[in-house]
């Protein structure tokens, strides 16, 4: 065999397992978005796809030049599946770019039912000019580092076992600022602060004259749930990577008052961290995003009486994939991760946005955005939310990212990242009366 | 199949490289002048990207069924055609990586400006690639021999 052969053979191995394995990611996002392995797939491939389509499009040409160029029936139906391959996953690849104008357009109508003119003539000058750019996904989200500084680290509570931390992005100037806090998500088990919440998201806020919170706030041991053997062995060792090392376990309710410790740490050092707290956005992702639910809806919710600062006024959630409706399952995981002070009845009530949002006497607006192919948390029932919640006569926004999966901006400079900005800095802006 | 032989055209094939030459100079310039921050600049840079890589591919796809195998010059061409296609392959999906990369940062303290020069870096490198295999392909095609018209 010559070195030519050898170098052919080689070529066609690589080409053939490039198409494979992009064939199968494709059928994952497609099919599969609701498994694990799918939920990871969309978190990063539909923001990558249309760059790496070229890879797959070269390995499927190679394929037919080099296995299928014989004019016989088998080669014919070889190089015909070959391009067939490829055509399905160019096309997926491009799907969710084709049904961003029509996202963005259902996102516009909602904002201009809900502010009208103020938000066609809401000064637009300092914000991000296009909900996508191609530019930006290419070359990167612009964000002006000079205009902030970020401290990291800093303890805010010492319960005896643990000690929790926050890194305060703070914008040039004295202030004081409108706030956000920032909670990371995680599944109530895992999760971090800093590389664990976005932080360009945080950088780009601040930039924009935000005072960013971004804090931890404590998480659930699974080693606790014996019913979850191995498989929670096996998930508190991967999760250990991404969280810090707390000797406690906590659950919800701690998780919440961890949170609401550090709005009354903020409260008495507001001047310090030059927070206007009368000017507060709760901004979660996942289980975070169900943690600021519950603040939002729930600050002022006699449920949760001496839990949170009481100057702070809430303008308004930011509520990113978040579960917003608890319900009592088979499982016993959501059992114990929701015992509290309540019958554990009520307390999936006290932890539900959907409860709280119609028993609340101060229900802030709300803007919920995720992708409609979120296999972790359910789209529709966010759908059915916000529904519920026009019905009640609340302002509720729901920005749709197209084909997103769960967690779409983490990589932040793709389309889901920048039309979710796009629309939640201006969200914000008319919630602080433009 | 008639329409297609349009392809095979050596005048069709010559516009054709002028066409893609001067639009990826053109992908160059804007972006070059995007990084200024004027939104319209972007945008055309954003639409010149999208149309470029096509013509590109495109262009490298009749250099295989057009240059002549048997041709000194023409093999040159062809291989020069592969290596183009390798690195636009390459550069791509390292803006991938570059992507992630400013995003999967873990210290909120630093500026993740590695990712953004590489990805400018990766960008620079295809497109002049393209310009170079265009303007070769248009400087050699009075060279009957080099190739199959």
């Amino acid at each position: 065999m010559n070195i030519h052969k050898i170098l052919r053979y080689i070529l066609l191995f690589f080409c053939y397992s490039n198409l494979v394995l992009f064939l199968f990611l494709t059928i994952v996002y497609v099919f599969f978005d609701n498994t694990l392995i799918g939920f990871v797939v969309g978190i990063i491939y539909p923001g990558i796809a249309p760059l790496l389509c070229l890879v797959y499009l070269v390995s499927g040409l190679i394929i037919v030049r080099f296995s299928f160029m014989k004019d016989t029936r088998l080669d014919r139906i070889g190089a015909l599946t070959i391009i067939v391959i490829c055509a399905f996953m160019l096309i997926v690849a491009f799907i969710p770019y084709m049904q961003i104008s029509y996202r963005v357009r259902d996102a516009e109508n909602q904002l201009f039912q809900t502010y009208g003119t103020t938000y066609t003539n809401l000064t637009t000058s300092n914000m991000r000019p296009v909900p996508y750019s191609i530019y930006d996904n290419i070359f990167g989200f612009p964000i002006d580092e000079a205009k902030f500084s970020v401290q990291t680290d800093i303890l805010y509570l010492n319960n005896g076992n643990d000690s929790f931390y926050f890194d305060w992005y703070k914008p040039n100037g004295d202030g004081p600022f409108p706030v956000i806090i920032a909670i990371h998500g995680g599944g109530w088990v895992m999760g971090n602060k800093a590389g664990g919440n976005v932080i360009p998201f945080n950088k780009y806020f601040a930039s924009k004259g935000y005072v960013v919170f971004d804090l931890q706030y404590g998480v659930y041991d699974v080693t606790k749930v014996p019913e979850m053997g191995d498989f929670g062995k096996a998930f508190a060792m991967i999760s250990s990577l991404i969280t810090p090392k707390y000797n406690s376990s906590y659950t919800i309710q701690q998780q919440l008052e961890n949170i609401g410790y550090f709005t009354k740490v903020l409260e008495v050092n507001r001047t310090k961290y030059h927070a206007d707290l009368n000017k507060t956005f709760i901004v979660g992702r996942s289980a975070g995003g169900h943690m600021a639910s519950i603040v939002t809806l729930g600050y002022k919710n006699p449920l949760f009486a001496g839990n949170f600062s009481s100057i702070m006024n809430i303008t308004a959630g930011i509520w990113f994939y978040p579960p917003t409706n608890l319900t009592k399952s088979k499982s016993p995981f959501f059992d114990k991760l929701l015992v509290g002070s309540l019958p554990l009845d009520l307390q999936y009530n006290k932890f539900s946005a959907s409860f709280l949002v119609k028993n609340s006497t101060v229900v802030p607006p709300i803007m919920i955005v995720q992708g409609d192919k979120d296999g972790v948390v359910d789209y529709p029932a966010n759908l059915e939310f916000q529904e519920y919640a026009k019905s009640l006569n609340k302002t509720c926004i729901f920005v749709t990212i197209p084909w997103g999966g769960h967690a779409f901006d983490i990589n932040f400079q793709t389309y889901g990242g920048q039309i979710s900005t796009y629309y939640i800095e201006r969200f914000m802006a008319l919630e602080l009366g433009g | 199949m008639e329409k297609l032989k349009i392809l095979k055209n050596k005048q069709f094939f010559k516009y054709y490289l002028l066409l893609t030459v001067v639009t990826l100079i053109l992908t160059l310039f804007f972006n070059a002048l995007g990084l200024m921050g004027e939104l319209q600049i972007q945008t055309v840079a954003g639409i010149l990207i999208v149309t470029a890589v096509p013509l590109l591919v495109i262009l490298i796809l009749l250099i295989f069924s057009r240059a002549n195998r048997n041709d000194d010059i023409g093999r040159k061409i062809i291989r020069m055609n592969y290596l183009t296609l390798i690195i636009m392959c390459v550069c791509f999906s390292f803006l991938v990586l570059a992507g992630l990369f400013s995003s999967f940062y873990f210290d909120p303290a630093s500026m993740p400006l590695f990712g953004q020069f590489l990805s400018v870096f990766l960008f620079v490198i295809w497109v002049v690639f393209g310009i170079c295999l265009s303007l070769v392909c248009y400087i050699t095609l009075p060279i009957e021999r080099a190739w199959l018209f």
